[in-house]
């Protein structure tokens, strides 16, 4: 391997792995899928079909083969001067260039395809500039660590030398040896997750919530094919239609059953597929997390892009022990807040400090507090309440009297769970780090380091500003956080304190 | 960093308070712009509801014009008051803007957080000379503050003044 990397030139382009070309040819095909499907269902209505897609297969499998080829062909990637370039495309050629200091992050992932063929993805986060993230598809591992080491050890020089200008040959030096560097880090496993551990994550999921994911993500994939399967539907619907409306209460039953039966199931795949094998270590640079069963993904995140943490759990996962926390570095630009958040699905109590004084250090719960105003909670959850509840408690009034009316008791109860709720607002603030406490049964904790606030925005309609309540959002480079109905006095006073301290610290935020 | 930068001890009763900056109000010509944008904008639904009053006139007519005229009488009302909730402030360090009647906000940017600025016109924005100067943040598009109705000389000032304090303060 080391033989290979010396002859390697990264100032030269290169092709990557040629298996690049069954990567590629594999893409190509997951592409055209859709395309694929509908012609099954038109062949199925028409079986003159079969025998044209039968003979149009193998020169379109030539086509793809090479196609994918000149994709592999076309494809190189090298250093020129402080920049990652890439060259692509076939019909349209494209000449991608990311200067190595705005390198957010670097992703080595594998797929099922590319673990089968032993190669790897390197993937580069960029901030800054929309649609210029950039993929190698197919690289063989070593190259791939080797590359990202020597980019991130590139951008470390970089980053060093506009600092100090007079630094610029040890840096280069070091720029020349990025392996040994990236060994010498030292490290610590925060946590291992076993396959019980997993087993009791998946069954401590919220369920509810990843059976409306299955059912969105089912009734999302039948809408494409919508008018396709109407057809056969139809039939079927006109047989079994009266039927079912027959069974009635005992097919909603049963649906419900299902469902729960279903969202386990779908949590358990989940957390197996996604969470497999977890190890999370922590460095003196950088989080590391490796995860996944059958799409393997090693994250690497640097302490100082992480914008803030947040933990999460639900009853059944604290009574398990655990409490999950998700790690939100600072977003590429046009990147949706959410997708390049990390998380770590359980952790004990001590862990869960360890991460937390690891990441940000010397963080510590600031005592100075201030609260959110239950009643206000209350009032909010008994206008939702009503508005669900009270049409539904007209029409049992009008079906069956009185007894229909004791169906607003729920609004009562549903105010009661926001007052509940309200008093376990909470934000604690110092210049130093903010800690945002809210939910009772959900309780969800998120530290933002101050100074890495973007900027602040306290908000209020007309209703709130008499009683003086208002909503206050932290907004930061990983996405906003609103605290409601907070007393508008106290709110100003953490509103100042915190613009004050972004403003007085003098390092970089990023 | 500023060499006349100072970072004494402050007490919280002593934290400089955003809500005690002096504002500047937008130029009143501001109104005239939002009435000729909100003109632009009714006047779709009037057109709309015009053509079958003239094809079919019926009751129906009386309270569809009767709540699109009420929707209008709010738009128009709403503009004045409006207008005199929207003002900025600017510090050394950061910049505020309050807007809002209803729903009603304020938003603070240090200037050591700011990505860049731009200063836009639109079509007509230029007829009545106003500028739109647009701040971005890394904290999302959410985040992103754009005040709308400056003279135009005072935008570019304004650009410049930012640009300026957040090259300093970065």
């Amino acid at each position: 391997m080391s033989e290979e990397n010396k002859e390697w030139d990264i100032h030269e382009p290169t092709r990557q792995s040629y298996l690049g070309v069954i990567v590629y040819m594999l893409r190509n095909f997951r592409a055209l899928t859709t395309l694929l499907i509908s012609l099954v269902a038109v062949a199925a209505a028409a079986p003159i079909f079969w025998t044209i897609v039968g003979i149009a297969i193998v020169p379109l499998m030539i086509l793809f083969a090479i196609f994918a080829y000149w994709q592999y062909r076309n494809f190189t990637f090298h250093v020129e001067g402080d920049n990652l370039i890439i060259h692509k495309g076939v019909l349209v050629k494209d000449r991608k260039s990311v200067p190595i200091e705005r390198i957010q992050s670097i992703q080595v992932t594998k797929n099922v395809v590319q673990r089968l063929l032993g190669v790897v993805a390197l993937k580069v986060d960029t901030a800054g500039s929309r649609g210029n993230e950039l993929e190698i598809p197919a690289l063989e591992k070593e190259r791939a660590d080797a590359l990202r080491d020597l980019l991130y050890a590139k951008k470390e020089a970089i980053l060093v030398t506009n600092s100090h200008e007079e630094s610029t040959e040890t840096e280069s030096e070091k720029s020349d040896s990025p392996k040994v560097q990236a060994h010498e880090e030292e490290s610590r496993v925060l946590v291992k997750l076993g396959l019980f551990d997993l087993l009791k994550v998946g069954l401590t999921e919220n369920h509810l919530k990843t059976g409306f994911i299955a059912l969105a993500f089912v009734f999302g994939y039948a809408s494409q094919y919508q008018e396709l399967l109407q057809d056969y539907i139809e039939g079927y619907v006109d047989t079994y239609a009266s039927q079912v409306a027959d069974a009635g209460i005992a097919v909603v039953i049963s649906f419900l059953i299902f469902y729960a039966i279903i969202s386990v199931l779908i949590s358990l795949v989940r957390t197996l597929l996604r969470f497999f094998n977890l190890k999370a270590e922590l460095k003196s640079e950088a989080v590391e997390i490796s995860t996944g069963l059958l799409q393997r993904n090693e994250y690497r995140i640097p302490k100082n892009k992480i914008q803030y943490i947040q933990w999460e759990t639900n009853p059944l996962r604290k009574l398990a022990g655990y409490e999950s926390a998700t790690i939100k570095p600072s977003n590429s630009v046009g990147e949706v807040a959410n997708k390049q958040a990390i998380e770590i699905p359980a952790l004990r109590i001590n862990e869960s400090n360890y991460l937390a004084t690891g990441v940000f250090p010397g963080a510590q719960k600031p005592e100075e507090h201030i609260d959110g105003d239950p009643w206000a909670y209350a009032r909010l959850h008994a206008i939702i309440g009503a508005i669900i509840f009270a049409p539904l408690a007209g029409i049992l009034y009008w079906q069956y009297s009185y007894p229909g009316i004791a169906t607003l008791l729920l609004v009562g109860i549903f105010a009661a769970y926001g007052y509940r709720y309200g008093q376990t607002v909470h934000i604690h603030f110092d210049d130093k780090y903010v800690y945002i406490l809210k939910g009772w049964l959900f309780p969800k904790r998120v530290i933002i380091p101050s100074f890495k606030t973007q900027s602040l925005q306290l908000s209020q309609n007309i209703i709130l500003k008499r009683r003086k309540l208002c909503h206050l959002t932290f907004f930061t480079a990983a996405g906003s956080k609103t605290v409601r109905f907070l007393n508008e006095r106290e709110a100003l006073e953490v509103y100042n304190s915190l613009i004050y301290s972004v403003e007085k610290y003098e390092g970089s935020w990023m | 960093m500023e060499e006349t930068w100072h970072n004494e001890e402050v007490q919280p009763s002593e934290l400089p308070l955003v809500e005690e900056v002096s504002f500047q109000k937008h130029p009143v010509r501001y109104m005239t712009y939002r009435r000729l944008l909100a003109t632009i904008f009714w006047s779709f639904p009037i057109i709309g509801l015009a053509i079958p009053a003239i094809l079919s006139p019926g009751i129906w007519l009386a309270y569809a014009g009767g709540g699109l005229a009420v929707l209008i009488l709010f738009t128009f009302i709403s503009i004045p008051i409006g207008y005199r909730k929207r003002s900025y402030a600017l510090r050394e360090r950061d910049l505020t803007y309050k807007k809002g009647w209803i729903f009603s906000s304020m938003i603070t940017i240090p200037f050591n957080r700011i990505q860049h600025t731009e200063i836009s016109r639109g079509p007509i924005e230029r007829k009545y000379e106003l500028s739109t100067l647009k701040i971005y943040t890394a904290g999302g598009a959410t985040s992103d503050l754009s005040i709308p109705g400056l003279e135009a000389e005072e935008a570019e000032q304004l650009k410049e003044f930012v640009a300026k304090k957040a090259a300093i303060y970065e």
